[in-house]
């Protein structure tokens, strides 16, 4: 039973890597408060729905489909939206704000407000001494762990990874030496929003789908920012699987609110002791 | 008026820091006046009769130079919470009366014809005076000086020590960071020199500038100091 | 500049006026609602502006107004105290919350403390949800008391039964709410509260005690959320913590910086203008969002400092065109 609630936890854990890592790149490379990210989530989940559940493919091709499609809408957005708000955060939370009501509102249109659901990609469990372990679950770790693999290698040894670096560093900088700030951040927006979707569709077969569910994939997001530090990689990873096996085994223990009560409480005390995060720099 | 210099890195603003409650010290106590300043707020140090500037530019943007200085009155205030936000008569009375020390300090800094001017739209040289007028405005008994003149003119130079030495004999004790070598020979007439941290050579002007530790420190081992 | 000040106070006098008298010639229960709800708004917004007078953005008001809100209908409904002593009360516990939450927050700088404002009002909302013995936990609390007449013999009998008395009761709230605000940002509290917006170091270095300051600001702002919030419960007469969701503190934001967070005017003017559109767009039914992104988006790209600065934007661009004419000379 225990290794059902840590598996759950480990779930959801690479769930919000996946959303937060997203997340940093956007905000440290692209520059913005991104408060539409959670609505990238969700509409990269119901993206999956429609090629899963109208259009009949099976999942990974139509999670393949999400994340190109959504990454490049996000590379869009970017261009038009957020661009011109690099430096003024007051704005870059205004047209966020009209990015998510026009991005929920489009997706309310389309599929209307009510719950939707993705079959499961993979039925079945495993069973490893004696715990019943969901294949469906096991999988979704699988493939995040695979894409975050992917994405380090690609920071690690690509020039493109490491010109990202630089400008999350420091932009500024960055441009004198010779890098091309705007398509740094489109990339940098095109693998944050592919994330995003990743997460959005791997959702979908353990969680019901809503237009609103992007409000919580932000919060958890930011949540794990903060707990690993903003521009911290390997502090996404530990934040999420932190939080993750937090709401894991506190849910079974209590409720979901009992446990997004406990991670809002340690991430405000992270904030005000250690803004820096658990393995961010400055 | 004391002069503080020293090679980049140093710690001089480092010294400001401290004294003003920007920066905690591990060790040791802060003493001005037989008060113990150590450990105080920024605002508790002002209040104390310890004013700073700032070595890079700080002003208040959007106010005119007069809503500047205005503000920068706040140690002066007589009138508490209450009687500001009701608009009390003392309330306006203090207005006026911070209204008409402004105008004496932007006088003697020579800022007059920019009374009305937004501070962001000053020239560089003006906005550093308008930086030493603030602090002015604060009554300061002790004024930390960091770095006045960077980034001066020559004129602007020749401006600045002539108002700085007004400030000091009008009563008022400097302590100054300054780089221009020419600037604070003139005005100090003591330097306490800074290198790495420590303290290497206090004396007079004639004195420090003789000293081989202080050449050393400037200008490295090199055997030629033509 | 006394003639001037002169036509203002007289605009502003009888634009008062009309506003008291509206009820009289304006009939409908919906309309009534809109107005409330425009007045609410403008409150929220008001406050909200204050405490960005000292530099911070706060997204906590919605946070507040559930404090008031819940501590008002519990003294009501428990307690059965009278609305006219419960609702300062819950005024006065969000700003007792806002202070007290405050001396750790006002550490944080720009997109931190919005953040945790943020949390906060999150925080809240689950609070209120889990402690089901207090606050009836999702389902809320419902039958809350009307305000108690107001009565002036022969004169006037406000006793609530009708949409017009609430519709009075904000608007003497928003008059005094923004009378106590305008008072404040243009005194030396104002001014300094500017000072530490504009270079909290310098202000520092001045003798003033910016966190203090900063708490203050945080606290007035967040007690005219509670206020709000407490008109808010017994005019709905029914609250639960969906009532306050952190996405109604996002919008306030939006009336305040779609309107002008420069001017005093500014989120007044957002208020009103954010509320009413999406009424009006109502007919558009589930497409509603679609306008009102619309309208964020024009004002973030074309009038970036609101809709307040609409005036001085029209100036220069005459200036400018009658510079450019007189150069062709």
């Amino acid at each position: 039973m225990w290794a059902q609630n840590i598996l759950n936890g480990l779930t959801s854990g690479w769930l919000y890597i996946l959303v937060a890592m997203g997340l940093t790149l956007v905000l440290s490379i692209v520059g913005i408060v991104q408060l539409a990210h959670g609505e990238v989530y969700m509409v990269g989940a119901y993206v999956v729905y429609f090629f899963c559940v109208v259009a009949g493919l099976n999942f990974f091709p139509a999670l393949l489909i999400s994340i190109v499609s959504v990454a490049l809408l996000g590379v869009l957005l970017e261009r038009f939206f957020l661009r011109p708000f690099r430096r003024d955060m007051e704005g870059a939370i205004i047209t966020t704000t009209a990015l998510i009501l026009i991005l929920q509102t489009g997706i309310v249109a389309v599929a209307g407000p009510g719950y939707k659901d993705i079959p499961s990609a993979a039925e079945g469990v495993l069973i490893i001494f004696g715990a019943r372990l969901s294949w469906e679950r096991l999988l979704t770790i699988i493939v995040g762990v695979v894409l975050v693999i992917a994405l380090l290698l690609f920071i690690g040894k690509t020039k493109v990874g490491q010109a990202m670096v630089a400008v999350s560093e420091d932009r500024d900088a960055a441009a004198l030496v010779g890098i091309n700030v705007n398509k740094v951040s489109s990339v940098a927006m095109f693998l944050g929003c592919g994330l995003a979707a990743a997460a959005g569709g791997l959702t979908g077969p353990i969680f019901n789908l809503t237009p609103y569910m992007g409000g919580f994939a932000l919060m958890k997001g930011i949540e794990v920012i903060i707990l690993g530090g903003l521009g911290s990689i390997p502090g996404a990873i530990i934040g999420g699987l932190i939080l993750g096996l937090l709401d894991g085994l506190i849910t079974p223990l209590a409720s979901v609110q009992m446990a997004n009560i406990i991670g809002l409480v340690v991430i405000v005390l992270i904030l005000l002791l250690r803004p820096q995060g658990l393995m961010g720099h400055e | 008026m004391v002069g503080l210099i020293g090679p980049n890195g140093a710690g001089k603003t480092t010294v400001f820091n401290l004294i003003t409650g920007f920066l905690r010290p591990t060790r040791g106590k802060i003493v001005f006046n037989d008060r113990d300043l150590t450990n105080k707020k920024p605002h508790s140090v002002a209040a104390a009769g310890v004013v700073r500037t700032f070595q890079a530019t700080n002003i208040f943007s959007n106010f005119t130079v007069l809503e500047s200085i205005v503000a920068a009155c706040y140690l002066k205030k007589t009138v508490g919470f209450w009687g500001a936000f009701l608009h009390t008569p003392s309330s306006r009375k203090e207005k006026r009366r911070f209204e008409e020390r402004a105008t004496e300090i932007m006088h003697f800094a020579g800022l007059d014809s920019m009374r009305d001017r937004r501070a962001r739209n000053l020239a560089y040289g003006h906005k550093r005076i308008l930086g030493m007028a603030l602090s002015l405005a604060a009554d300061p008994k002790l004024l930390l000086l960091d770095e006045p003149l960077s980034g001066m003119n020559a004129g602007e130079v020749d401006d600045a020590i002539v108002l700085i030495r007004k400030i000091y004999e009008r009563g008022t004790a400097i302590l100054l960071i300054e780089h221009n070598m020419r600037a604070a020979m003139s005005l100090c007439q003591k330097i306490v020199v800074l290198q790495m941290g420590k303290k290497i050579a206090v004396g007079s002007p004639d004195e420090v500038r003789a000293d081989q530790r202080v050449i050393r420190a400037y200008l490295g081992t090199g055997k030629h100091v033509a | 500049m006394n003639r001037k000040r002169l036509t203002k106070g007289l605009g502003l006098a009888a634009l008062i006026i009309a506003l008291c008298a509206l009820p009289s010639f304006v009939t409908g229960v919906y309309l009534a609602h809109v107005l409330i709800t425009i007045g609410i708004n403008i409150v929220l917004a008001a406050s909200l502006r204050f405490i960005a007078t000292s530099g911070q953005l706060s997204l906590a008001h919605a946070g507040m107004m559930s404090v008031g809100a819940y501590t008002s209908a519990l003294l009501a409904v428990k307690a059965g105290l009278s609305f006219w002593l419960a609702m300062p009360l819950g005024g006065l516990s969000a700003m007792v919350l806002a202070i007290l939450v405050g001396i750790p927050f006002v550490r944080l700088r720009g997109i931190y403390f919005t953040m945790v404002t943020l949390f906060l009002s999150e925080f809240i909302r689950l609070i209120v949800q889990e402690w089901k013995r207090l606050t009836g936990g999702a389902s809320g609390i419902l039958d809350i008391p009307r305000p108690g007449a107001f009565v002036i013999p022969g004169l006037l009998n406000i006793d609530f039964s009708i949409k017009a008395h609430y519709y009075y009761l904000i608007l003497f709230l928003a008059l005094v709410s923004l009378l106590i605000l305008y008072a404040l940002e243009h005194s030396r509290i104002g001014t300094t509260l500017f000072s530490v917006q504009q270079s909290d170091s310098l202000a520092e270095s001045l003798g003033v005690d910016t966190a203090g300051y900063r708490i203050l600001a945080f606290g007035i702002g967040c007690f005219f959320a509670g206020i709000v919030g407490a008109f808010y419960g017994h005019y709905y007469t029914g609250i639960n913590p969906d009532s306050f969701g952190y996405l109604g503190g996002i919008y306030v934001l939006m009336y305040m910086v779609v309107g002008g967070i420069r001017r005093f005017p500014g989120p007044i003017i957002g208020a009103v203008i954010l509320t009413v559109v999406p009424e009006l767009s109502s007919g558009l039914q589930e497409y509603e969002p679609f306008v009102f992104a619309a309208i964020l988006l024009i004002i973030i790209f074309f009038l970036r400092e609101g809709v307040v600065s609409l005036p001085e934007r029209i100036r220069k661009v005459r200036k400018e065109a009658s510079l450019r004419s007189e150069s062709k000379v």
